[in-house]
């Protein structure tokens, strides 16, 4: 599993698995240095353990991970919260708050919306329109301009092309990996409204005009790729909601 | 692993049929923020309406079912890993010498999942069952040693036949609903939560002391369901429409919420109700707001504490 700098600060970890139709599926989480302190966002799935503390301990050495944020609680996303919790005793931010039942019982609570400050830096924090668990929340690190919209912003890949950015693909963003990755993952798109959908999709971009995407299941995507992926998402969500089909004898 | 704010309930019996008993084994937890929210809150009071007394307490449940055929034992959910020794020992409790022949995991989120591998040391020959929609990547829904399961495929336990069904209100992508054919229990997960007194803990809807109407279901669909939000809510009335003349079930048995039986149209009209309030006015969010209230305070002094008038 290797890592990539996305700016100076902000450090890319990610390993993928294959789909088995030729195609890969992004697993990543990001490391954000700070002033006093490392912040990790997500801590991928079970299956990359090993390989991610691998990769964090080669990254912050002595210094440590101070704080891991945990988007959401669910398994392809924070499901080694607890081993990089027991590596390096850090502190947990989850909007959900303490939870036993999430197997969470301390934490430090942020808002699903808001403004917080943490290691000399400030993250503006969203809920996200493209979600599939409650307390799904978005990060924005103004510092480095980077947006991490968990599974937002996602697409499946070509498996030679896993350590690439946006700008770096042979094909640019494919459209058919945008809609797949969502047919197959939010499934309640089907009952979407997409107008919606899309108003707030666009509205988060209009606000924070980022520099860098980082969505944790897919290519990172670079600032001038935005505009391209917005419309393949704005097309895809579309078609999987004009999908649905009355059915009920009362339609 | 314990927890003081999980209250565990004994098993129940809720319907028999051709087999030897299909168990509800429910896990209570504190719901002491919603209450707050009900009580102190405007929007909160507003929410009240119909069925919350001020200042009550709260319980929102997290609910498996066990059932015991004649030949076969399936299990649907495993509570959270706050009530680990509870689901053993509940699961023990009923079946007594016999093994459990199936654990079927509703979707990979904890308080469904939390126990699965508790239960499958101890059952080791349990056949662990997950649902095949969601990424194909099993390692994503850590399904490496499930049997991934198509809506539609069935099950005979011997005396029941369950079936998996496509879910409505879902949140992650490998979800499964059950159906027993037998009785007519639907298993429906995510769908039909709601919260509840602490003295309606382990009764059906209809027993409990107050009625349960819509604004009770907002207060879980608001929050746990979130792309309400952003949903046509007629589609969604469709589909539970849909559900209930296709499957025709007896009971509704919610993963959130006691279960429901009689007039099941009711329940799917609350829910109706619920996605069309959410999608006009936005989800409730972990403070307690609804998405409107904290962009108009953004707007504002930008301070979500403030706004939410604690």
């Amino acid at each position: 599993m290797p890592r990539r700098q996305l700016t100076d600060d902000v450090t890319w970890v990610y390993g993928a698995h294959d789909t088995g139709d030729g195609r890969a599926v992004h697993t990543s989480m990001h490391l954000v240095e700070g002033e006093e302190g490392y912040l990790l966002i997500n801590s991928g799935d079970h299956d990359v353990r090993e390989a991610f503390l691998d990769q964090i301990r080669a990254v912050v050495g002595d210094r440590g991970v101070g704080t891991i944020f945990a988007q959401e609680s669910h398994i392809p996303n924070s499901a080694n919260v607890s081993a990089f919790r027991e590596e390096y005793d850090a502190d947990v931010i989850f909007p959900g708050g303490a939870s036993p039942i999430h197997g969470l019982p301390e934490v430090i609570q942020w808002p699903q919306y808001g403004t917080e400050s943490l290691y000399g830096r400030t993250f503006d924090l969203t809920r996200g329109s493209l979600l599939d668990l409650p307390h799904t929340t978005w990060i924005f690190d103004r510092s480095s301009g980077v947006l991490f919209p968990l599974e937002g912003f996602c697409y499946y890949h070509d498996p030679a092309e896993t350590g690439a950015l946006s700008s770096e693909l042979a094909d640019g963003i494919r459209y058919e990996d945008v809609h797949d990755f969502y047919e197959d993952m939010l499934l309640w798109l089907k009952y979407a409204d997409p107008r919606k959908v899309i108003e707030d999709l666009r509205g988060i971009v209009d606000d924070f005009d980022p520099e860098i995407i980082a969505p944790a299941h897919g290519n990172p995507i670079v600032r001038e790729d935005v505009p391209t992926y917005v419309d393949h998402i704005e097309r895809a969500v579309t078609e999987i909601a004009d999908s649905y089909e009355f059915k009920a004898s009362t339609a | 692993m314990s927890s003081d704010v999980c209250i565990p309930q004994d098993p129940q019996e809720i319907a028999t049929g051709s087999g030897e008993g299909v168990f509800w084994i429910e896990e209570c937890i504190e719901a002491g923020a919603m209450a707050d929210y009900l009580t102190k809150h405007p929007d909160g009071q507003g929410y009240a309406e119909g069925w919350y007394e001020t200042g009550h307490g709260l319980h929102l449940s997290i609910n498996a079912y066990l059932l015991v055929g004649t030949d076969k034992t399936l299990l649907f959910d495993t509570l959270s890993p706050a009530s680990r020794d509870h689901i053993v020992e509940a699961v023990e409790g009923v079946l007594g010498d016999r093994e459990l022949d199936y654990v079927v995991v509703s979707h990979d989120e904890a308080p469904h999942a939390g126990n699965t591998f508790a239960l499958m040391e101890r059952y080791p020959d349990v056949t662990f069952i997950g649902a095949e929609s969601g990424s194909p990547v099993d390692e994503l829904h850590h399904f490496e040693d499930a049997e991934r399961v198509s809506y539609g495929t069935e099950i005979d336990l011997g005396g029941y036949t369950v079936e998996f069904v496509e879910p409505v209100f879902s949140d992650s992508p490998a979800t499964l609903w059950l159906l027993e054919h037998d009785t007519g229990l639907m298993c429906t997960v995510d769908s039909f939560g709601f919260p509840h007194y602490p003295e309606d803990c382990g009764k059906f809807e209809d027993e409990m002391a107050t009625e349960m109407n819509a604004n009770q279901m907002i207060q879980y669909n608001g929050r746990s369901i979130q792309w309400l939000e952003f949903a046509d809510p007629e589609k969604v009335r469709d589909q539970l429409q849909y559900h209930l003349e296709t499957y025709d079930p007896e009971i509704l048995a919610p993963a959130h919420g006691q279960p429901l039986r009689g007039d099941l149209e009711r329940y799917a009209e609350y829910g109706y109700e619920s996605a069309k309030h959410l999608s006009e006015n936005g989800a409730l969010l972990p403070l307690f707001l609804t998405v409107k209230k904290l962009e108009e305070s953004q707007k504002g002094d930008g301070d979500p504490e403030a706004a939410a008038g604690d």
